[in-house]
C-alpha cells in the first residue's frame, strides 16, 4: 500500500482538475514572454540561476538568467554542475538553493521594543515583500511548501513572517525531466510531475531540438490563468500531451533511490534503541547541513538581541537545527547530548513523528540532504536499516 | 493568488510572537531564590489561564521564559512563581512593583481538574513543581465536596526551600485535604519527615480504582512517583505529569520542545503517564 | 479489648505480612512490644546491635550524631518500616541513632534469639535476609535520589 501522497492529503488536486483552464504551448525562443507576462501582472520573479558553480534561487529578470544548458550530477556527498549540449532551461534536479529561504528567511526581526517613560513599546515588523512569482519549482519543492504551510500557516498560531511572505505568491512549477541519483520523489508521492499548489505548471519538451524546443504551460488557478492568457502561444496538441506524459514517465524510470513508507513511522518509533543509530553516529558530524538544505525543516531559535546603548531590544528569529548541541538545552545541559540521539531525532521526526504532528511525512524526497552531507550519509539507507530489522524482529 | 494562502494578520491584531505589556503590582519573596509576581494588564488582558498552563514572561533586554501560572485570579490579573536559575529568571525575580513585563499566552494543556471530580486525588509536588499545582489545590478547596479523598504530598530540598509555607500550614490545619511535606535533608528545627516523596506515598492509603494523580517536579521525581502509583494499580491514564523542555516560541513553530511526537508547549505540558512513559524512559529522546 | 498474640501483631505489619506463618511464629517467640515517648532514644550508634525494630505506629527519626550540631536526621521511618540491619553481620554494631519523633509503638526482635535459629534453618534464613535486602535496596534508592539533589540549582551535567 503506497502511502498517501501530499497531493491527496492536500485535497486531491491534480492537473486533471484544471483541464478547463488555459493550456498553451510556448516556444522556448519566446520564454521571455512568460517573464513579460509575470512582470506585467506585477510579479517580480525568483527562480533558479547559476552562482558560484551551483544553482541557487535568486531574483531572475529574463530567461538569460536561468541555468540554460546546465545539468547536474548529484550523489551522496556529491553536487556538480555539468554543461549540456542543448539549451534546456530546467534539466537538473533539486537546486542547491531552496525556495524556503524566500518564504522563511534565515533571519527575521519579529519586533523592536524601546522603553518609553519606563515601559516597553513594541513595534512589530510589518514588512511584506508583496507579489512575487516563484518560477521553476519542482514537484518535490512544491510539496515542501505545502508541508511548511501546515507547520507555519495552518496551525493555531500562524507565523507572521511566513504568512506575510506566503501571501501574494504565484507558483510556477516545472515538471522534472532529469532527476538525480539522490532523488526519491516517487516514493514520497511528490513528483516528478507538478502537484497541487501550483498556479501554473510547465513542462519542457524537446530541448535537444532547437526547432521544436517548447514549453507546455498549464494554468491551474485563476491567478495563473491571468498570466497564461497574456502569453501569445500556440494551442496544445495531443502530440504535446503525449510528449509531456513521456517526460514524466521517463523521469520516473530514472529514479533509483526509494523509501518504503509502509509501516515506516511505526518502525522508527519502535526503533529508538536500534543499533543503526550507533552506526550512523560514527559517521555523522552533527554539522546540520542536512537541516539547512532541507526544504521542510523549520526549527528556529527565537531570542532577544538587545542593544542597550541604543535603547532597542529586537526579537529575532534565526534558523536553527536539531543537530545543534544546545537545541535541546534544559536545566544546565542538553536533553540530547550525543550525535547519535540527534541523528535519531532528525530522522525519526522527518519520517515518523511529523505524521503525528502535522498529518504528513516531513520528507518530500528531494535528496538534498544526501548530496550535501559532507560524509555522504544517505538517510534512505539509514531508515531502511532501522525499519528492516525492526519488522524482522 | 497562490492556491493556499492565508491573509496577513490585520495591523490591529497582535502577532503571536508579540508580548502584551503587564505591570508588576505585587512581589512576594517566597524563598531565597523564588519570587511570586502578580501582574496587571497595562491595557489588554490575555485570555484567562487554567491550572497547569504557562505564559512566556518577557523582561525588556533579557528575553522570555515559560513560567506556569501559580494562582488563578479574576479580572486579567496573572500570578506567576519564578525560581531564579540565572539568565532571564534572574531579571524577572529582581522585578519591582511598577515594572512593566511582557506576557504571551496562556499556552499549553493544563491539569484535567474536571476529570478528577468525583474521584480521589493524589497531588504530588516536588520543589518548584508546587507552583503549577497550587491552582488545583485552590480549586479543590473552593468546591471540596466535588472531590473524594484529596492528598497533597510536597517534597522539597530543605525546609527553607518549601514554597507557600504559610499556605501549606493553613491547608494542613483545615483538615480538608491530607497534607504531607517531606524534605531531602533536614535542618535544625525541622520536625517533619525526611526522605523522598515516594516514602510518604507508601504510607498513603489509595483506592486505585478511583484515584487520579497530578504530579509535578523534576523529571526523575515524576518518573519514580508515576511508577510507584501505577505499581499500586492506579491507571497510567489517570496519572498526569507536567513535561518540561526547551521552549522558545510556545506556539509549535520553533521545534525545540519536542519530546517524541509531542510538542510540550501545545500537546503538553500536562500529559498522561500512559502516553509519556515510553518516551521519558528512552534516554536522550 | 481485643487481645492479639504477637504472631497476629506481626502478621498485621507490612514487613512480616508475607512471611510463612511458621516462621512468623518463630519470630514472635523472639519479639516483644516496646513503646517510646517523643524524643526517646531507640538505638545509639556504636552500641551493640542487639536486634531490630518493626515500627507499628508513630514516626522515627534516623540519623547520625554530629558533634556541635546534634542529631542530623537523614531519614524518617514510619509505620510498616523496619529499623536495623547491623545485627545481621559483624561487628554487630548500630551504625545510626534512631530517636522517636512522636509516640512510637514498635516490636523489638532480638538477635540472640533469632540468629542461632536462622543458622540452623537456612531456608528461613534466606527468606528473612532477602526481605531485609529489599528494605536495604529501598533505603539505598531513596538515598541515591536525594544525593541527586533533583530540587537543587541547575548545574551542567554534560560536556
Amino acid at each position: 500500500m503506497a502511502t498517501q501522497s501530499l497531493e491527496e492529503h492536500a485535497g486531491g488536486v491534480t492537473s486533471q482538475t484544471f483541464a478547463d483552464l488555459d493550456r498553451v504551448v510556448l516556444p522556448a525562443a519566446r520564454l521571455d514572454d512568460l517573464f513579460d507576462a509575470l512582470h506585467a501582472e506585477g510579479y517580480p520573479v525568483l527562480g533558479p540561476t547559476v552562482r558560484d558553480d551551483v544553482i541557487v534561487i535568486a531574483p531572475v529578470t529574463s530567461c538569460d538568467d536561468l541555468p540554460r544548458g546546465w545539468g547536474d550530477i548529484q550523489d551522496a556527498g556529491v553536487y556538480r554542475l555539468v554543461p549540456r549540449e542543448d539549451d534546456a532551461y530546467f534539466a537538473y534536479a533539486a537546486p542547491a538553493g531552496t525556495w524556503k529561504r524566500h518564504l522563511f528567511p534565515p533571519q527575521s526581526v519579529l519586533w523592536r521594543a524601546r522603553v518609553v517613560r519606563g515601559a516597553p513599546v513594541i513595534e512589530e515588523n510589518q514588512d511584506r515583500p508583496g507579489r512575487r512569482a516563484l518560477l521553476g519549482i519542482r514537484g518535490c519543492d512544491l510539496a515542501a511548501i505545502a508541508v511548511q504551510d501546515r507547520v507555519l500557516l495552518h496551525g493555531a498560531h500562524p507565523d507572521p513572517v511566513y504568512t506575510a511572505r506566503r501571501a501574494d505568491l504565484l507558483l510556477v512549477g516545472v515538471t522534472c525531466g532529469t532527476p538525480a541519483s539522490t532523488c526519491f520523489c516517487t516514493s514520497m508521492g511528490t513528483g516528478p510531475s507538478v502537484g497541487g499548489g501550483a498556479d501554473i505548471a510547465m513542462t519542457e519538451l524537446d530541448a535537444d531540438d532547437r526547432a521544436r524546443h517548447r514549453f507546455l504551460l498549464e494554468a491551474r488557478t485563476p491567478a495563473g490563468q491571468v498570466v497564461v492568457a497574456r502569453v501569445s502561444a500556440q494551442p496544445v496538441t495531443t502530440a504535446d500531451d503525449a510528449a509531456a506524459d513521456a517526460v514524466v514517465r521517463h523521469a520516473g524510470s530514472l529514479i533509483t533511490r526509494s523509501v518504503d513508507n509502509d509501516g515506516l513511522p511505526e518502525a522508527l518509533r519502535a526503533g529508538a534503541e536500534h543499533p543503526q543509530w550507533d552506526d550512523v553516529a560514527e559517521r555523522c558530524l552533527a554539522c546540520g547541513s542536512c537541516t539547512m538544505v532541507c526544504p521542510t525543516c523549520f526549527c528556529t531559535d527565537v531570542r532577544d538581541e538587545p542593544n542597550v546603548l541604543a535603547g532597542v531590544d529586537e526579537r529575532v528569529r534565526v534558523w536553527a537545527s536539531c543537530f545543534e548541541l544546545g537545541h535541546s538545552y534544559l536545566h544546565g545541559g542538553a536533553v540530547r547530548p550525543s550525535p547519535r540521539a540527534r541523528y535519531r531525532q532528525w530522522a525519526t521526526h522527518k519520517f515518523a513523528t511529523w505524521w503525528d504532528q502535522f498529518g504528513t511525512s516531513g520528507c518530500v524526497g528531494c535528496g538534498r540532504c544526501i548530496a550535501w552531507c559532507p560524509v555522504g550519509i544517505d538517510v534512505t539507507e539509514e531508515i531502511r536499516a532501522v525499519a528492516t530489522s525492526t519488522t524482522d524482529g | 493568488m497562490s492556491a493556499t494562502p492565508e491573509t496577513v494578520p490585520s495591523r490591529a491584531g497582535r502577532g503571536s510572537m508579540t508580548p502584551v505589556p503587564h505591570r508588576v503590582v505585587d512581589v512576594v519573596h517566597e524563598t531565597r531564590e523564588t519570587v511570586t509576581l502578580a501582574l496587571e494588564p497595562s491595557s489588554d488582558a490575555i485570555a484567562p489561564p487554567v491550572a497547569g498552563q504557562f505564559t512566556m514572561l518577557w523582561a525588556w533586554g533579557a528575553g522570555e521564559v515559560p513560567i506556569s501560572v501559580s494562582a488563578l485570579v479574576d479580572g486579567g490579573r496573572l500570578v506567576h512563581t519564578i525560581r531564579d536559575v540565572a539568565g532571564v529568571t534572574k531579571t524577572l525575580c529582581a522585578s519591582k512593583r511598577g515594572d512593566v513585563l511582557g506576557v504571551r499566552g496562556p499556552y499549553g494543556r493544563g491539569w484535567d481538574v474536571e476529570a478528577a471530580r468525583g474521584h480521589d486525588l493524589v497531588i504530588v509536588a516536588g520543589g518548584i513543581g508546587l507552583a503549577p499545582l497550587r491552582p488545583v489545590v485552590h480549586t479543590v478547596l473552593a468546591d471540596r465536596s466535588a472531590f473524594g479523598r484529596v492528598s497533597l504530598v510536597v517534597g522539597s530540598r530543605t525546609e527553607q526551600e518549601l514554597l507557600f509555607r504559610a499556605e501549606l500550614d493553613g491547608w494542613w490545619h483545615r483538615h480538608e485535604i491530607d497534607v504531607r511535606t517531606i524534605v531531602d535533608r533536614s535542618s535544625p528545627g525541622w520536625s517533619g519527615s525526611v526522605g523522598v516523596v515516594t516514602g510518604e506515598l507508601v504510607g498513603l492509603s489509595i483506592d486505585p480504582t478511583t484515584t487520579r494523580a497530578m504530579v509535578c517536579g523534576p523529571e526523575v521525581m515524576m518518573r519514580v512517583v508515576a511508577q510507584h502509583l501505577t505499581d499500586r494499580g492506579v491507571a497510567a491514564s489517570a496519572v498526569e505529569v507536567s513535561v518540561e523542555r526547551n521552549m522558545q516560541c510556545a506556539v509549535k513553530t520553533c521545534g525545540h520542545c519536542q519530546v517524541g511526537p509531542f510538542f510540550a508547549c501545545t500537546d503538553g505540558p500536562v500529559l498522561t503517564w500512559d502516553v509519556v512513559e515510553s518516551l521519558l524512559t528512552v534516554r536522550e529522546l | 479489648m481485643v487481645v492479639t498474640t504477637m504472631a497476629e501483631e506481626l502478621a498485621a505489619h507490612r514487613f512480616f505480612r508475607l512471611i510463612p506463618a511458621e516462621l512468623r511464629e518463630r519470630l514472635a517467640g523472639c519479639a516483644r512490644n516496646v513503646v517510646f515517648g517523643p524524643g526517646e532514644r531507640i538505638c545509639v550508634e556504636g552500641t551493640h546491635a542487639s536486634g531490630f525494630f518493626a515500627v507499628r505506629s508513630g514516626r522515627v527519626n534516623v540519623g547520625i550524631y554530629v558533634p556541635h550540631q546534634g542529631l542530623q536526621v537523614l531519614e524518617t521511618r514510619h509505620a510498616g518500616d523496619v529499623i536495623g540491619f547491623s545485627w545481621l553481620f559483624p561487628p554487630y554494631r548500630w551504625q545510626i541513632d534512631a530517636v522517636a519523633g512522636d509516640q512510637v509503638r514498635a516490636v523489638e526482635l532480638h538477635a540472640d534469639c533469632l540468629l542461632p535459629y536462622l543458622e540452623e534453618h537456612p531456608a528461613d534464613g534466606y527468606l528473612l535476609v532477602r526481605m531485609f535486602a529489599q528494605e536495604m535496596e529501598e533505603t539505598i534508592q531513596s538515598t541515591r535520589l536525594r544525593l541527586l539533589d533533583v530540587y537543587g540549582r541547575d548545574r551542567v551535567r554534560h560536556p
